[in-house]
């Protein structure tokens, strides 16, 4: 038994190694300069180097980048679950003979990939002359949630008593009253969940931006990050705390919302 | 009898009223608050998928304002016969099958052992989980400079005095795509190990107690009671994987941009190069319209086919 554990925990921790490695590489070197990432790119660096985070921070632009992603994805965020939370009512609370084919058509895009229709989306905006348009990204944002979004709303919808209604139906509350006032507090779990995942992959989607961003100072941080290796791709020291600085997101995401997180992947949400 | 006429109400039901009581204004806004969501839904997502179709019958420069004309199949034919599409459907099915074999084996094995007492597991979930929530474009970055001719990957095995193994793991056409694949894969073991790890759970802990009292061993109980019981959740990780891995743009597109000579291409990025850098729309929208039948098939396929085969199943044994 004993032999088994440390196996047991020989395994997690190689594992472990594996994961940390590439990460811990980025990091350390984000502190030195080309030579030293290059002749021994585990060791410590000589002089800690903290004016690299300094260039990827503000000349590189990465703080910039990093409100621009924040101002984005929240506004996406928020639309999305507006607009989703709104037809998933109406999809869960009533009767309609059209609901089950409406839930089909969202659901219907869950298998469409995003590569697949880039040109005629790039055709549209274009022609709309939405370039440059952060507006025009949140709707391209919100058409792409509404699969995944919709669906888990909607279920959860329908899984709230009826009864919960009467006593605003009582009030002689309207439609519209019933679904903010007692459906949507009542469905905070499953908005919180699709918030999250939704964010994420707004986060981290760099087609949009790079197909309708020019602008440097409306760039994403998965943008920025792109034109940076581009730029400044023999600057390394910057290069891997813009790399570190990104990265560092997730992790923070992470540790505030596990629980949720794992709960909606568990659940059978699509990756983003 | 009164008890079940009593609390038959009570019962949840959201689909009782019909919308008969519905009145106008109701109806005003319930149209109202799903419209939004259609609109947006179809004129961006809905909508570009017949332009797609209109656009691979045509030959255009993607110019505002230049003519389309009308090609037939042509852009079709192209398609398949260019060496770089086989190469990107190639790829794909490499990729696929590669990350298949390993994503969910691995991510199984960690989640099992993860399910035992384990001290510190908060902080191997997190390590193990979190690089599959990194925007992939860092992923592929922080993975370039250590497989870069001059990165991390080579100076190590230079200085452990194995420098004959170094070589341009992303330029030489031989280890660019096992290269790309290998980061797909690291980025992903952590999201299958999550769902893995929450079927897991469900399994009630007398289950291990039988087969530990019957003297099965550690390696025993894995593939006689977890892989079993967890089949169906096995399954879905492999349709995730699959459906996912068709999606992948990201790794290529900042790990090797598709080279070296379109070697490491993928339909998707393939997509990409041929209609914003080299300007064929119509050839561009018509690998975009074969993946976008390759990514409808599968899924169904996916969906369909392991209920077919359990419908089959429970019909032979009745």
């Amino acid at each position: 038994m004993r032999s088994l554990k440390w196996i047991k925990y020989a395994f997690l921790y190689l594992m472990v190694l594996a994961f940390v490695l590439p990460m811990l590489f980025t990091f350390i070197s984000s502190f030195k300069n080309n030579n030293e990432i290059f002749s021994a790119p585990f060791s410590l660096p000589k002089i800690w180097r903290f004016e690299n985070w300094q260039i990827a921070w503000s000349s590189a632009g990465m703080s910039r980048y990093l409100l621009n992603s924040f101002g984005l994805a929240i506004g996406s965020v928020a639309l999305i679950l507006i607009v989703a939370s709104m037809v998933a009512y109406e999809i869960s609370r009533f009767n309609f003979r059209i609901n089950k084919p409406l839930l089909s058509f969202f659901l219907m895009g869950m298998m469409i990939p995003m590569h697949a229709i880039i040109v005629p989306i790039s055709w549209i905006i274009g022609n709309l002359d939405l370039k440059n348009n952060i507006g025009a990204l949140m709707l391209l944002y919100i058409a792409f949630a509404m699969p995944f979004t919709t669906a888990v709303l909607a279920n959860f919808m329908r899984a709230i008593p009826v009864e919960i209604e009467e006593a605003a139906v009582l009030d002689g509350a309207s439609k519209f009253a019933i679904y903010r006032r007692v459906i949507l507090p009542m469905s905070g779990p499953a908005l919180s969940t699709v918030a999250i995942f939704n964010f994420l992959s707004v986060w981290n989607d760099v087609m949009f931006p790079l197909l309708f961003i020019n602008d440097p100072s409306m760039k994403t941080v998965a943008l920025g990050l792109l034109n940076f290796s581009g730029e400044h791709g023999t600057d390394y020291g910057p290069m891997m705390a813009a790399i570190s600085i990104t990265i560092s997101v997730p992790f923070i995401l992470y540790i505030f919302f596990q629980e949720r997180i794992e709960n909606g992947i568990a659940a059978g949400a699509i990756k983003g | 009898m009164e008890e079940t006429a009593a609390s038959k109400p009570l019962k949840p039901n959201p689909r009782r009223r019909s919308h008969a009581l519905l009145t106008t204004r109701d109806k005003v806004q319930l149209v109202a608050m799903s419209s939004p969501a259609i609109v947006i839904y179809t004129a961006f997502l809905v909508i570009p998928i017949f332009i797609a179709l209109y656009f691979s019958f045509h030959s255009w420069n993607g110019i505002k304002g230049a003519p389309l004309e009308y090609v037939g199949w042509q852009n079709f034919a192209r398609a398949f016969a260019s060496p770089l599409f086989q190469t990107s459907m190639k790829n794909l099915a490499l990729m696929v099958t590669v990350s298949v074999l390993f994503h969910t084996p691995i991510a199984l094995v960690l989640a099992a052992v993860l399910n035992t007492k384990v001290r510190g597991k908060r902080f191997f979930k997190m390590i193990y989980f979190v690089p599959t929530i990194f925007p992939l474009i860092a992923t592929g970055l922080l993975w370039y400079f250590i497989f870069m001719p001059t990165g991390a990957l080579n100076t190590t095995l230079t200085n452990l005095g194995l420098g004959s193994w170094a070589r341009g793991w992303l330029v030489d056409s031989g280890t660019a795509m096992p290269t790309i694949i290998f980061v797909n894969i690291w980025a992903g073991i952590g999201y299958y190990m999550i769902i893995l790890l929450a079927g897991l759970k469900n399994i009630p802990e007398d289950v291990y107690e039988a087969a530990r009292i019957d003297g099965a061993s550690a390696v025993q109980i894995f593939f006689r009671v977890t892989v079993p019981i967890m089949r169906p959740t096995i399954l879905l990780c492999l349709v995730l994987d699959i459906i996912g891995t068709i999606k992948v743009f990201d790794l290529v597109f900042v790990m090797t941009g598709g080279g070296p000579n379109g070697l490491t291409n993928l339909p998707t990025t393939l997509v990409y190069y041929e209609a914003f850098r080299y300007d064929n729309y119509g050839l561009g929208s018509a690998v975009g319209v074969i993946l976008l039948v390759l990514a409808m098939t599968l899924t169904l396929l996916t969906q369909y086919v392991p209920k077919w085969i359990a419908r089959k199943r429970v019909k032979t044994h009745a």
